[in-house]
């Protein structure tokens, strides 16, 4: 069973008559050779199966000689990266009010996906691995700190990350399978231990009740390392350079004021 | 400067303008042209490599800006009726003339000497040209929307209503692939400037020094997004929000202190509704999730 990346180069098969040292002669050449039920060769001990513009799939070669038949599956794949980043259409930042009272802060969502095609391709070596986390909506969130994978259900219930689906801006980029088995070695490594969650390394929310000024928020860190950092370092292990996510945004939105600065959807789904 | 930083100012650059066929440039805030050799400066002067995720934060340093007027041509002497030039003493090839017209800039030309020959760059604002989308079936609405992005453009043209003379400007750049945030604070006056200028967007506040209250800001991509002004005592202003045709979606007042009802509009400028601020925070969290 063979993998291959994209653009990658032709593959040889070699069948060997056994336990004769050659093909029996009947009137044709043996051995045949079949990709799937097309027969592609007649005679000789090798073929050559190339990948290069043939759709991702399951691709079964097989040597028949007399009623005698050895096959193998070749896999071919296409590895994608896909970030999928959410952010509020009116800004960077929306509230969620109870009453004209601000409850929570959405910045939007950034989450990514390392994707296979054919979607089986997960069930073999090497991609078996990683089979969990391939294939999947991944997102880093703010409550439970924890990455979740689509379809997880969480708790405590976001109220800062929308779920890990695959809605608002989305870019694919192609990727070899080198480069996807490395991104995949990084998520199941940033599941396994994802840190701290840092939204962002400033954030200021006032409300300005005449004549004070009511502070909301006002916290510090020396990073981000939330959904769009970490969304970006993952395309980073795929080998792929992705437009910065760190920003600055101020506004009143209901009256609020919100200063921010440090990576955000919202500059990640602008610059994407 | 590498030639790598050279092409993302470019790139800064090309949101807020188009190319006239008469070789004028469109413009929509000053700020991001007067500001531009500054950055030019601080990028050419820095010598770690830009990274994409952890920004390079740059010393705060002074800038001395000088205000003076100028002796415009007969003809530009009919057709505006302010001018001055803006220059840096520590950048001495780029200077500033400033062209208003109803205490608005009307046209910016850059005027950059290298090597013994000045070349100028003429930018100028077009109203019309921003409004254009907005569907003609509401003249007053388009008279509002007009009035309130002027306003807007008026108070990001602060360094241009600053008196003549010489102020010490201070920056503060935090510099990313791509992305140029900065906060400047000038002498003698009493708010502080904060941008961020990414690729594809950019937003821009005036912020209280002592109080830190954010007095004015907006954020544009392609078009305006939302933005917000208030008068210094805050206790009169808006809040306002855009459709992409450049049209007013949603307005809400401050008068003394009070949160008016909000002004809502559809996508065409028509279908005119009033409602009370808690009931619209109420659509605004539709939005959200």
């Amino acid at each position: 069973m063979y993998f291959r990346a994209n653009n990658s180069g032709p593959l040889a098969f070699t069948a060997t008559p056994t336990p004769s040292s050659q093909w029996p002669t009947y009137g044709i050449d043996y051995p045949t050779w079949y990709v799937d039920s097309t027969k592609v060769q007649e005679g000789g001990s090798s073929y050559t199966f190339n990948p290069d513009g043939k759709d991702a799939a399951v691709y079964t070669i097989k040597a028949k000689c007399g009623t005698s038949v050895k096959a193998i599956d070749v896999y071919v794949v296409t590895c994608q990266y896909q970030i999928a980043v959410e952010a509020p259409s009116d800004g960077a930042i929306s509230i969620t009010w109870y009453g004209n009272i601000p409850v929570a802060f959405s910045v939007g969502h950034a989450s990514w996906r390392l994707n296979v095609v054919p979607s089986n391709a997960i069930n073999v070596v090497p991609l078996k691995t990683y089979a969990s986390i391939l294939r999947k909506n991944v997102g880093f969130h703010a409550n439970s700190q924890t990455v979740i994978l689509s379809g997880e259900t969480l708790a405590p219930t976001p109220t800062l990350h929308v779920p890990d689906s695959a809605s608002g801006k989305l870019k694919t980029y192609d990727i070899s399978l080198i480069n996807l088995l490395a991104g995949a070695a990084h998520t199941a490594s940033f599941r396994a231990s994802p840190g701290d969650y840092r939204l962002g390394t400033y954030f200021r929310a006032t409300k300005f009740i005449h004549p004070d000024i009511v502070t909301l928020i006002d916290w510090n860190h020396t990073s981000s390392r939330n959904c769009a950092s970490t969304a970006v370092a993952a395309g980073g292990a795929c080998g792929e350079t992705l437009p910065s996510p760190y920003g600055t945004w101020m506004a009143y939105i209901g009256g609020v004021s919100i200063e921010y600065r440090g990576d955000m959807p919202f500059t990640l789904c602008m610059n994407l | 400067m590498s030639f790598r930083s050279l092409l993302l100012i470019i790139g800064l650059y090309f949101l807020s303008f188009n190319t006239f066929s008469n070789d004028i440039k469109e413009m929509l805030f000053s700020s991001t042209i007067i500001y531009k050799p500054v950055i030019e400066m601080a990028l050419s002067n820095n010598t770690e490599p830009l990274n994409r995720q952890q920004p390079t934060k740059i010393a705060p340093f002074e800038i001395r800006m000088v205000i003076t007027r100028f002796s415009p041509s007969g003809e530009d002497k009919n057709q505006f009726d302010s001018f001055m030039q803006i220059s840096f003493k520590e950048i001495n090839n780029v200077k500033f003339q400033v062209f208003k017209k109803n205490n608005l800039v009307q046209q910016l030309h850059v005027v950059r000497t290298e090597s013994g020959s000045t070349s100028i760059t003429k930018y100028e604002r077009n109203l019309n040209s921003l409004l254009s989308k907005i569907p003609k079936t509401n003249e007053a609405y388009i008279a509002q929307t007009q009035e309130i992005i002027a306003s807007l453009l008026k108070q990001e043209d602060f360094l241009t209503d600053l008196p003549l003379g010489e102020y010490v400007l201070t920056f503060e750049l935090e510099l990313l692939t791509g992305v140029f945030i900065g906060d400047v604070y000038i002498s003698d006056y009493p708010y502080y400037f904060r941008f961020c200028f990414a690729n594809n967007y950019i937003n821009i506040a005036l912020s209280d020094k002592k109080t830190k209250a954010l007095i004015f800001a907006v954020t544009f991509g392609k078009h305006i997004l939302l933005a917000n002004l208030f008068d210094k005592r805050m206790s009169n202003g808006f809040e306002c929000y855009f459709y992409s045709n450049q049209g007013l979606k949603y307005l809400t007042n401050l008068k003394e202190g009070e949160q008016m009802n909000v002004t809502t509009w559809n996508v065409n400028g028509t279908d005119e509704k009033k409602i009370p601020f808690e009931e619209w925070l109420k659509i605004m969290n539709k939005g959200n999730k």
